[in-house]
């Protein structure tokens, strides 16, 4: 059996993903892809502002500073955004619809590198001999469980999140995670708790009415109203 | 007894005061925030607020008078230092905020969190010994 490797504190990207994994099946919960993309995109937008790149106020998401944090995750995004040619700040709903094609391919990216941590282990597979499936099965789950009781002491217990757990819990939100972690009767109990820490922050915010208008897209595609 | 306030770096950084124990009472020290809040200023705020948890300051109240612009990370700043005063059953509070930045904090219901007192620090003293 391998152990996990030693590494730098994961990021929001990362134990978004951990939440978001179906540890028995090693996929994710059903959650729309473009729930998944946007997500995804929010929560890169976040770890860079929690790195002091990005910054943003009620109206706009501006670039405080280009210096590449280091990391390959986020850097490419960062270098993106930094492209345009004048550094015009945009609202976060702007730069949530310019990037959510990437999400798919920092996920991925984010995955591989819990793989390299010995958190996760990459499984293909092929159907019938032709259609694959690649499950990411857990290996160690200590990390998703401290990540899971941070969250929790910040919902159930009142503790003052910080910037990272507030963020971490508006995605986690906005894509139904906490069904996944909570009883029904937890969950209902803490409602008003992980709605208000899910406000805390904007990007979350924009996140959230972006998934909302996703879903609503879907549904009216699907025929239901 | 609480140690000796090491004053922070003056500058461009606005004054602050730090009030000791007057006839008894504890009060609650004031930390004055700077014009702006956000990734140009927060290192020095973050600082001068450690500063005085450092010093043993467990009721800290922030006065936005002279706040007129806050972004994310001003906030993120704050939500830490609640959080490390949380840690010593402490407890941050803030007061006199206006315009932008009061319309920012509401937003982010960080008032829901943060005491927000609208009127001078006396009434946040108050709020803090209820």
């Amino acid at each position: 059996m391998t152990h996990p490797v030693a590494h730098a504190p994961l990021t929001i990207l990362e134990e978004f993903l951990l939440l978001a994994l179906d540890d028995a099946a090693g996929q994710f919960y059903s959650i729309a892809r473009s729930t998944l993309d946007c997500a995804t995109i929010g929560a890169v937008l976040m770890d860079l502002t929690l790195r002091q790149r990005l910054d943003n106020d009620l109206k706009d998401l501006f670039i405080t500073d280009t210096a590449p944090t280091g990391d390959i995750i986020l850097d490419p995004v960062l270098q993106t955004m930094a492209l345009a040619p004048i550094l015009e700040p945009h609202p976060i709903t702007y730069w949530l619809r310019q990037l959510m094609d990437e999400g798919e391919a920092l996920r991925e990216k984010a995955l591989q590198r819990l793989v390299s941590h010995g958190i996760l282990k990459r499984d293909d597979k092929k159907i019938l001999w032709v259609f694959g499936t690649r499950r990411y099965p857990m290996l160690h789950d200590q990390e998703v469980r401290e990540v899971k009781l941070r969250i929790l002491g910040v919902i159930l217990r009142d503790d003052i999140p910080s910037p990272h757990d507030m963020m971490l819990t508006a995605l986690a939100q906005s894509c139904g995670l906490f069904r996944h972690i909570l009883s029904e009767g937890q969950l209902n109990a803490a409602m008003p708790r992980i709605e208000l820490v899910a406000r805390m922050d904007l990007i979350g915010q924009a996140v959230a009415k972006a998934v909302t208008e996703i879903e609503a897209a879907i549904a009216m595609a699907s025929g239901f109203r | 007894m609480r140690p000796p306030y090491k004053l922070p770096t003056w500058g461009s950084y606005p004054m602050q005061t730090a009030q000791a124990k007057i006839g008894g009472t504890a009060k609650p020290d004031t930390l004055s925030l700077p014009s702006r809040l956000d990734s140009g200023t927060v290192s020095d705020f973050e600082q001068d607020a450690h500063n005085f948890i450092q010093n043993g300051v467990q009721e800290l109240v922030l006065d936005g008078s002279k706040l007129y612009y806050l972004t994310a990370t001003g906030l993120h700043a704050m939500l830490g230092i609640a959080k490390s005063l949380q840690q010593v059953q402490g407890k941050l509070s803030v007061c006199n905020l206006q315009g932008q930045p009061k319309d920012m904090f509401k937003a982010c219901s960080f008032d829901k969190i943060i005491p927000l007192v609208d009127s001078e620090a006396n009434e946040a003293q108050e709020e803090l010994a209820a």
